[in-house]
């Protein structure tokens, strides 16, 4: 699936994932996608949890070693 | 002690600080020497760094220097304060210190979410590092090149009240063990200062709040006191309003209960607002039918019946609280919120008992000038009838064989035929008014004459007491008379059954210093008429002179007030003192003529006619134009008649100026009256002797005679001595 917008946290640990997604999705349109690639122990947990609280459609999650790859529309 | 031994203290010191020295380097080149110096220092910096925090109360300052201190202590790139928001549901960054802190700062997340939501939620501390502290899995395990996290809670007296984060750990690498615990004791030795902050930043804001609150307050009540004032100024103007209006106003509720009450209804309805209030309306407006007495429907019922506005009926009575009764008109509103709903009826209502009473009195007015113009037709008529019985009577009268019995009946019938003549003067009076036709007279038979009139056939007697050397006064006899009577019949109608009314008549000089309050000084003949009736109250004394005031329903109103203008126009002056229970008395002042009675009897008194007169007379009744004609030529003149004014010229013109003197009655009904004939015969001749003749002696023509041309006025019914007065006077 392609996104509208991609960025990569790997390597920035917790909050600042989260808070630089947070950043991303309010520049964005509703409908928009993003894709947020990072490798924080909790990253993956988080944006799940991110995208339920903001009614974000989770599109797509897959794990690479540490690397996760997350999709989802705005 | 001496020199040498101070010198080898302090050289012994000197070693000893030497010695000490090189054994801290010993022990700083060992590891565990090293960590103890470590320790020392961390400590003292602990210690340092907590006295700053504790000796600050601002909470923004505080957590600016834990973020900065506690990166300080751990060599953290990163050091972020997430604090649990008051909805403990949710946690803020407050503070952060070292790159990208503005990123972060203010950020909001649900407890639970992220690592410091975990440590919140868990209230464990959390390090994200090479040690074995952390409890995910491998896959999440923390590797060389990964940043190290650390996080320790800051737990309050009862509760988590958030956390110290650091991110990153200055050079590359992990967190340790013991840049955990450091960070733990510097949590716990700040989270008290912080605590602390917050309650008083808390106490701070409430006292604001307070403040505030308190200002707010203070405004509102200042504004709710102005507010008042303006409302008890709008009260005060609506109260001056209501003060200020002529008519009674009276406001009620839906209960019908008096709500407001203004100083006119207060004055009408004799109860004051202070009783007022609250009362029934019913109880304090009274109102009943002028006619039948019965109560009326009250105006209030049916404004708030129909919501309509409501006239009062005609005829309506206020009874006022002490009995009074005043004819009133009014009208009924609604009194209507802004919604248009029925809050009350406001009653407007004015006395309107003197315009009842005035138009009552011009009701009166017009009818009796009515009733005048009629008696004044018929008075007329009878005038001239007067004269021919009179004419006839004074014809009679001249007859010498008459026996003397004959005569005195001639002669009774006579005076009768002069009591109808004033009889009929006083109906010309009342019909017409006008000035007094004066001639120098006694007033002892006019008032004799005028009372005894009055008082034939009532039980009231009258006492006459006059002087002897009475003056004379000039008057109009029948309007004197017409006084008298009506002075008397007044007195008369004062005394039940029987009494005594007291006439005295006297002279009187008034001087310049007399006290008496009245007519001017000068010589007067003054009559008393008195009696011992019931009085005249007070209250009433002072209006009896009043046109149309009377205390007797039947009465008219008019005859003292008459009577007042009779003396008046005498030049007199009329009083009246009265005390209930024992009596009235007016007093009149009439002023005294400075002719002689002898020179006036001689004016009445009969003479021989010195030469033969020619004398036309122009009347339009032939009857009064025969008697006329047969009492002149009694006397011995030539009499010519004339039926109107053009005939008089006529006769006039071809008579060639033989004509002595013209009497010329003033009008003449469908034809030319003396009025106008007198300026025709002016201009035939301006010499001529015009005496005007009239049964209205009231006529301001026949008062002021000579301004119309005319030499002398008769008044109708005329007398022989009449015409031989006029006769004597102008041609002999």
């Amino acid at each position: 699936m392609n996104a509208d917008k991609a960025i990569d946290v790997t390597g920035k640990v917790c909050p600042l994932p989260l808070i630089t997604m947070a950043k991303e999705v309010r520049t964005m349109q509703k409908g928009q996608v993003l894709c947020i690639v990072g490798d924080d122990p909790i990253f993956e947990e988080s944006v799940i949890d991110f995208c339920r609280e903001g009614a974000h459609e989770l599109l797509e999650a897959h794990r690479e070693g540490k690397r996760v790859t997350i999709l989802f529309q705005v | 002690m001496n020199l040498n031994n101070l010198a080898m203290i302090e050289e012994q010191n000197l070693r000893l600080r030497e010695e000490n020295e090189l054994l801290r380097r010993a022990l700083s080149e060992t590891d565990c020497g090293y960590r103890l110096i470590q320790q020392r220092d961390e400590f003292a910096k602990l210690i340092d760094f907590g006295k700053t925090i504790v000796a600050e109360l601002n909470i923004n300052k505080i957590f600016a220097l834990v973020a900065e201190k506690a990166r300080e202590l751990i060599s953290a790139e990163l050091l972020i304060i997430p604090i649990i928001d008051a909805n403990r549901e949710t946690y803020t960054y407050l503070a952060a210190a070292g790159p990208g802190s503005a990123d972060i700062l203010n950020a909001t997340l649900k407890i639970g979410v992220g690592m410091c939501g975990w440590v919140l939620q868990n209230e464990r501390p959390l390090l994200f590092g090479e040690s074995d502290e952390w409890w995910m899995d491998e896959k999440t395990r923390w590797e060389k090149g990964q940043q190290s996290a650390l996080l320790v809670p800051l737990m309050g007296k009862k509760q988590i009240i958030g956390g110290l984060s650091g991110i990153g750990k200055v050079g590359g690498g992990s967190f340790s063990v013991h840049d955990l615990d450091v960070l733990t004791l510097f949590a716990n030795q700040v989270s008290a200062a912080i605590e602390n902050a917050r309650l008083f930043q808390e106490g701070e804001l409430k006292s604001n709040a307070l403040t505030i609150s308190n200002q707010r307050l203070q405004e509102e009540i200042q504004e709710r006191l102005q507010a008042e004032a303006a409302l008890a100024a709008e009260r005060e103007r609506l109260a001056v309003t209501l003060r200020s209006i002529g008519d009674g106003v009276i406001a009620t509720d839906t209960e019908k209960k008096i709500v407001a009450l203004n100083k006119i209804a207060e004055e009408l309805t004799g109860w004051s607002l202070h009783e007022a209030l609250g009362r029934p309306f019913e109880e304090v407006f009274q109102i009943i039918n002028e006619q039948t007495r019965q109560s009326r429907e009250h105006p209030v019922d049916k404004v708030l019946t129909s919501g309509q506005i409501i006239g009062l009926a005609n005829h309506t009575i206020l009874v006022a609280k002490d009995g009074t009764e005043r004819s009133i008109a009014d009208s009924a509103a609604p009194i209507r919120d802004e919604k248009s709903r029925i809050i009350g009826v406001v009653l407007v209502f004015r006395d309107v008992t003197e315009r009842n009473r005035i138009e009552k009195e011009l009701h009166k007015v017009q009818k009796l000038e009515s009733v005048g113009l009629l008696a004044g037709g018929i008075a007329h008529d009878f005038n001239n009838i007067l004269a021919a019985i009179l004419g006839n009577l004074s014809l009679s009268l001249l007859d010498k064989g008459l026996s003397g019995r004959t005569r005195d009946f001639l002669r009774e019938a006579e005076k009768a035929s002069w009591r109808a003549r004033d009889l009929t003067q006083q109906l010309l009076t009342f019909s017409k008014g006008g000035a007094p036709i004066k001639e120098v007279s006694s007033l002892d038979e006019v008032i004799k004459d005028s009372a005894n009139f009055v008082l034939s056939g009532k039980q009231v007697t009258c006492q006459f007491s006059f002087s002897d050397d009475l003056w004379l006064v000039e008057i109009d006899k029948g309007q004197i008379s017409q006084v008298i009577q009506n002075i008397v019949l007044n007195a008369s109608q004062a005394i039940v059954g029987s009494g005594i009314i007291s006439i005295a008549c006297c002279n009187a000089e008034l001087r310049e210093e007399s006290k008496f309050i009245g007519p001017r000084e000068g010589k007067y003949v003054k009559i008393s008429i008195r009696d011992n009736g019931s009085g005249i109250p007070a209250s009433v004394v002072d209006k009896i002179f009043d046109p149309y005031f009377s205390t007797r329903k039947e009465g008219s109103g008019l005859g003292l007030a008459i009577t007042h203008a009779i003396i008046a126009k005498h030049g007199g002056q009329i009083y009246v003192t009265s005390e209930l229970g024992v009596g009235t008395t007016f007093t009149i002042y009439l002023p005294a003529s400075s002719k002689s009675e002898t020179s006036a009897q001689e004016q009445v008194a009969l003479s021989p006619v010195q030469r033969k007169t020619n004398i036309l007379i122009m009347d339009d009744d032939e009857m009064l134009r025969d008697v006329a004609k047969a009492m002149l030529t009694s006397l011995g003149h030539e009499v010519m008649l004339a039926a109107d004014g053009n005939e008089a010229i006529e006769v006039y013109k071809k008579s060639g100026n033989t004509i002595d003197l013209i009497i010329m009655d003033l009008t003449i009904p469908g034809g030319m009256g003396g009025k106008d004939a007198v300026g025709e015969i002016l201009k035939l001749n301006p010499a001529a002797k015009v005496v005007v003749s009239s049964g209205y002696s009231n006529d301001p023509i026949m008062a002021r005679f000579g301004e119309y041309g005319f030499c002398a006025a008769l008044v109708k019914p005329y007398q022989l001595s009449d015409f031989t007065k006029v006769i004597n006077q102008l041609i002999q």
